[in-house]
């Protein structure tokens, strides 16, 4: 299924990913809380 | 802009926060340990996220251009920073975004260059009014 472009007013894209150090991080689990999400640039 | 530094601003907003790399574990592991950065670091190697996002490739003008020369310097010795050479693809950009309660985006901001970020003050109010749009018709 298409997802819907990432625009203000829209859901936001769901994130699953895996942690640094460990363990996932889901953005569902956020559900209830404000959430700021930083997409870095190579790391250098 | 080093976000850490205003940790005790965001942290009051209640949100929730976390930066995505898309380099190799050992260097997300590395800049955990080198940089003071308190929150998840996310691994997205393939850039799934980035893409489902719309990050955007920059051009070498973007990226590279002398009008960027200043604030590269000011960067670098603001931060004292290790200069060495990138380990991936330097035209990745990057961004910001705020969710509301409700799973709703009310902050999108796409890098058009490597310096092009939101300030402080516009990331903590999106994260207030973010906050706020759950707990009232929208």
């Amino acid at each position: 299924m298409k997802q819907q472009p990432a625009e203000v007013g829209r859901p936001a894209p769901d994130i699953d990913l895996p942690r640094a150090g460990g363990g996932r991080w889901r953005l569902a689990d956020h559900r209830g809380r404000p959430v700021m999400l930083v997409f870095h640039r190579h790391l250098a | 802009m080093q976000l850490q530094e205003h940790r005790s601003e965001f942290e009051a907003t209640g949100a929730e926060i976390a930066a995505l790399t898309f380099e190799a574990p050992r260097f997300a592991e590395r800049y955990l340990e080198e940089t003071a950065w308190p929150w998840p670091l996310l691994v997205d190697q393939d850039r799934r996220a980035y893409r489902d996002y719309g990050l955007i490739q920059g051009s070498r003008w973007a990226v590279l251009g002398p009008h960027l020369w200043p604030g590269y310097l000011k960067l670098i010795f603001s931060r004292a920073a290790k200069v060495e050479k990138p380990h991936d693809d330097i035209y990745q950009l990057g961004g910001n975004f705020v969710i509301d309660t409700e799973g709703r985006i009310v902050l999108a901001h796409r890098s058009r260059s490597p310096l092009d970020r939101p300030s402080v003050d516009v990331l903590l109010e999106a994260l207030e009014q973010a906050g706020e749009s759950g707990t009232g018709e929208k």
